[in-house]
């Protein structure tokens, strides 16, 4: 995060180097996580404490996994974003950006209380708009930044609400001491807060029926989509699972619930991708695919299932950060991303070509990659599914396969082949774009050969911080062909046969069932946009029915709601005591109301305008000499001079009024005099009523004895204004600064209006 | 308005209601006065300067924007509650310190005035930025 600050001003020094020097910098917070060893137990500051919000980061295996993640690819991605926008004048703030996500990731990855885990999501959440819409002048990418947001940020909200009902039904909102609560789940609260987590964790990870913002997110510039959208943020929905897997999983509904949108949302994004013609939109739809998986396996629950998921995690990030690199790459060498054009870059990419097929293997599942170890680990947890195991091998068999020959569609094929026409201009990109995906693609090499050594004890430690307690992982390439490793082996020979054979059928598939396929894809997606237009048509509709412009109807909603509201608090008081008892009246206090009265009188009745203001300036001055007498001075001197200023302003606008007339019905006024008189009549009982109760006796008391001592002053009013209760007075001279303002340009605003007309 | 009476009192008017109104400012705390009147005070001056001669002028004496004023006492006001957190406490708690004259007499000095003289700006700035703008309607 503070990396984010000065990366802009980083970026004006050296501008050649910013995007190096800052992903050099992340590095060595990646050598820093790494070097860290994880444990079990948080490190907790108290932030807000009265609210239960503490900063406690649980550097887990799972956090150090993660973290590492984030900061990992998020350096290679710096690194990236340097040569893909090389010039670019908005460099600079696509770096503070991505800086700032980075900084809310990790927050979200390893916080520890699910309220500071919230607010680091909903600012991952703020930080993707931003980087989507990081094209703004394109009404597509703000189009899809604006559904992203509101997509994210609905399931935000419906996340606050499980959040909380779950601190209350466990009593605290670390997630160390609600895994260890008895009882949560089958506490009363459990399913609506299960179901509203899952609402926050299914839109930000883009599960089936939400997944349709992810698509549309590729409208930003590939470094993005490379490290959000498929690398990063979609995880969090994930690793919010994962955390909470502990303390909610292991119920009916939990299993119920996980596999069933997971396995849809498998199947749909692994399908989906194959229909897709875009590099970045068939990456897209196979991340939302990748998601769906991790949120099943999560779902299992078994030992096997979350060895799966963990390995599934970080092969995925690897494979799937290189490809949307390579794909950006490509994009930048021969400017475009239409999968069924590309052919034929093998020859003058080598570099790239070379990392493509690295991460395509991996993703396929090809021995000995990493990817290939996931894939073993997640048919081998399907197998040992405690239910409906037969359709979860099923749907995962169809969704890897699909995987497989998407895989070959971005990472192999467009490097295959004659060489297209574009391909004469052709050329490797620079350092900073091919260093990235290459590294990403060795990684998924090496760790699948070296069987996930030096990771093999985080992965073990992850699953163990998503399982509950530590288990052990055997991370092995070659499991071996007995029992179930046999069938896992089995199903793998299925899933090459089938993969390699919708990838020969890809030509026919796009065509036969596109059309169709993409509208049933699209089905949410016009939901959305159902609601989104119906919601501004509905907010236009109360608009004009609440802003009608006639200041009279202002004053009347105010004055009821106000009287209403005093009325029912006054109602529920028990002793409510007003006494007519006021003490001895003097003779020249009967003078002035009776002053007040007949000048009010006057101005209502008055038929010009002057002796309104006239009378109206009297009875004002009338309530001061009040103010006055029963010694409130600072209320006198504030009353004296804002009815000088009434009659400046009066003075002011004179010329501008139309002429004095009666504008209302006999109705109106009537309803209008109603009115006045409940109002009045409200006032007089609450002054008496606070006269004669003792309601407030302490709180005065309270002021007058501490006004002295504490305030270092004798006149309370003042006292209390500026010192006791300066927060209001802050609160209140920021709204009058703020009222000018929209006076002001109202003012400036009409003669300009005039012009036009 | 063109009254000769009206200008040439209007000149010695002006600066002793403004600084009449910072007394009431300063007296604020222990009398009756304080920022919001105070505030006051001096936008009606600056008022019947504007009617006495014309808004420019006294667009040309107050040299900010009204508006930058306000701007500034809302700043002033802020800043007036940082001490107090600097020291460990709430927003705004109030910080005194005690300036003692050569003559013996002993002034209390805290962040409150400070903050009371924010409220006196925001007033001036927002008194004049709406009057002094409806003057200048008028005028067109």
């Amino acid at each position: 995060m503070v990396l984010a600050v000065i990366a802009p001003a980083l970026h004006r020094v050296a501008p050649e180097q910013a995007g190096r020097v800052l992903a050099l910098a992340v590095a060595a917070l990646f050598t820093l996580f790494a070097l860290t060893p994880h444990e079990a137990a948080p490190l907790v500051y108290a932030w807000a404490p009265s609210l239960d919000l503490h900063v406690s980061l649980l550097f887990d295996g799972l956090g150090k996994l993660m973290a590492l993640i984030v900061s990992g690819i998020g350096s290679l991605i710096l690194l990236y974003a340097n040569g893909y926008l090389h010039g670019d004048a908005r460099l600079p703030r696509l770096y503070a950006a991505l800086l700032a996500f980075m900084g809310a990731m990790l927050g979200v990855v390893l916080g520890g209380n699910l309220l500071f885990i919230f607010v680091c999501w909903e600012l991952t959440s703020v930080t993707s708009f931003i980087l989507i819409g990081f094209d703004h002048d394109r009404p597509a990418a703000r189009a899809a930044a604006l559904q992203a947001l509101l997509v994210t940020g609905a399931g935000g909200l419906c996340l606050l609400a499980g959040v909380i009902l779950l601190g209350v039904a466990g009593g605290s909102y670390e997630l160390v001491e609600l895994a260890a609560a008895p009882g949560l789940r089958e506490h009363g609260l459990y399913v609506p807060a299960l179901l509203l987590v899952l609402a926050g964790a299914f839109t930000k990870s883009a599960q089936v029926p939400f997944h349709f913002w992810l698509p549309g997110a590729m409208e930003a510039p590939t470094p993005i989509s490379a490290y959000l959208h498929s690398a990063t943020m979609v995880k969090a929905g994930v690793v919010l699972l994962a955390r909470l897997n502990p303390a909610l999983g292991g119920t009916e509904l939990w299993f119920g619930m996980l596999c069933g949108f997971g396995g849809a949302t498998m199947l749909v994004g692994n399908l989906g991708s194959l229909f897709q013609t875009d590099l970045k939109r068939v990456l897209a739809y196979s991340t939302v695919g990748m998601l769906g998986t991790l949120v099943l396996l999560i779902g299992i629950g078994t030992q096997a299932a979350l060895a799966a998921c963990v390995t599934m995690l970080l092969a995925h990030a690897l494979y799937k950060g290189a490809l949307f690199m390579v794909a950006g790459g490509v994009d930048h060498a021969v400017h475009t991303r239409d999968a069924t054009v590309l052919s034929g870059l093998g020859r003058a990419m080598p570099i790239t070509w070379a990392a493509a097929t690295l991460a395509a293997l991996s993703c396929m599942g090809v021995l000995p990659l990493l990817g290939f170890i996931a894939k073993e680990k997640s048919y081998v947890a399907a197998l040992g599914a405690p239910e409906l195991a037969p359709w979860i091998v099923a749907a995962s068999l169809a969704a890897n396969a699909a995987a497989f020959a998407m895989a070959a569609i971005v990472g192999v094929r467009p490097f295959l082949g004659r060489p297209m026409e574009q391909s004469e201009h052709a050329h490797e990109g620079s350092f900073d774009l091919w260093l990235g995906p290459l590294l990403l693609g060795v990684c998924s090499l090496g760790l699948g050969v070296a069987a996930g050594w030096p990771f093999a004890g985080l992965l073990e430690a992850a699953a163990g911080s998503v399982y509950g307690s530590e288990f052990e992982v055997a991370l092995k390439l070659w499991a071996g062909t007995e029992g179930v490793y046999g069938q896992a082996l089995l199903l793998s020979g299925a899933t090459v046969a089938i993969g390699a054979l919708l990838f020969a059928l890809r030509a026919p598939l796009r065509s036969l069932a596109g059309g169709l396929r993409f509208a049933a894809a699209l089905a949410p997606q016009r939901v959305y946009q159902l609601l989104y237009e119906g919601s501004l048509g509905a907010a236009a509709l109360l608009t004009r029915r609440v802003q009608n412009g006639l200041l009279n109807s202002y004053l009347r909603t105010v004055v009821l709601a106000l009287v209403g509201i005093s009325l029912w608090s006054l109602w529920r008081q028990p002793h409510l005591m007003v006494s007519f008892n006021v003490g001895e009246i003097r003779t020249y206090e009967i003078g002035i109301v009776a002053l007040i009265l007949v000048s009010c009188l006057v101005a209502v009745r008055s038929e010009s305008r002057m002796a309104a203001i006239v009378a109206l300036g009297v009875a004002g001055l009338g309530v001061t000499l009040l103010f006055a007498l029963f010694s409130g001075p600072d209320l006198a001197m504030t009353q004296i001079m804002v009815e000088t200023l009434t009659v400046l302003l009066f003075v002011l606008v004179f010329y501008h009024l139309p002429q004095y007339a009666r504008l209302s019905s006999s109705f109106e006024r009537v309803r209008d005099l109603l009115v006045s008189l409940i109002f009045g009549g409200l006032m007089t009982l609450l002054v008496l009523a606070s006269s004669t109760d003792i309601l407030d006796a302490p709180l005065s008391e309270f002021y007058a004895q501490n006004s002295l001592v504490k305030g270092h002053g004798r006149n309370v009013v003042n006292v209390i204004l500026v010192d006791f209760r300066a927060l209001d007075t802050l609160g209140e001279i920021t709204v009058l600064a703020a009222a000018a303002i929209g006076v002001v340009a109202m003012l400036r605003l009409k003669p300009a209006r005039k012009e036009g007309a | 308005m063109n009254s000769l009476i009206l200008r040439t009192t209007t000149g010695f008017l002006l600066s002793l209601l403004v600084l009449f109104s910072v007394y009431l400012m300063l007296r604020g705390h222990n009398a009756p006065g304080g920022g919001f009147i105070g505030g006051l005070t001096a936008t009606a001056a600056l008022t019947l300067y504007a009617f006495a001669f014309d808004v420019a002028t006294v667009r040309k004496m107050l040299r900010l924007d009204p508006l930058s004023v306000a701007g500034l006492g809302l700043v002033l006001a802020l800043v007036s509650g940082l001490p107090g957190m600097l020291g460990g406490d709430a927003f705004l708690t109030s910080r005194w310190a005690l300036l003692a004259l050569p003559d013996g007499t002993e002034i209390h000095l805290g962040t409150p005035l400070l903050f009371d003289f924010g409220v006196y700006l925001v007033v001036i700035g927002v008194g004049c930025a709406v009057l002094l703008t409806m003057a200048e309607e008028r005028g067109e």
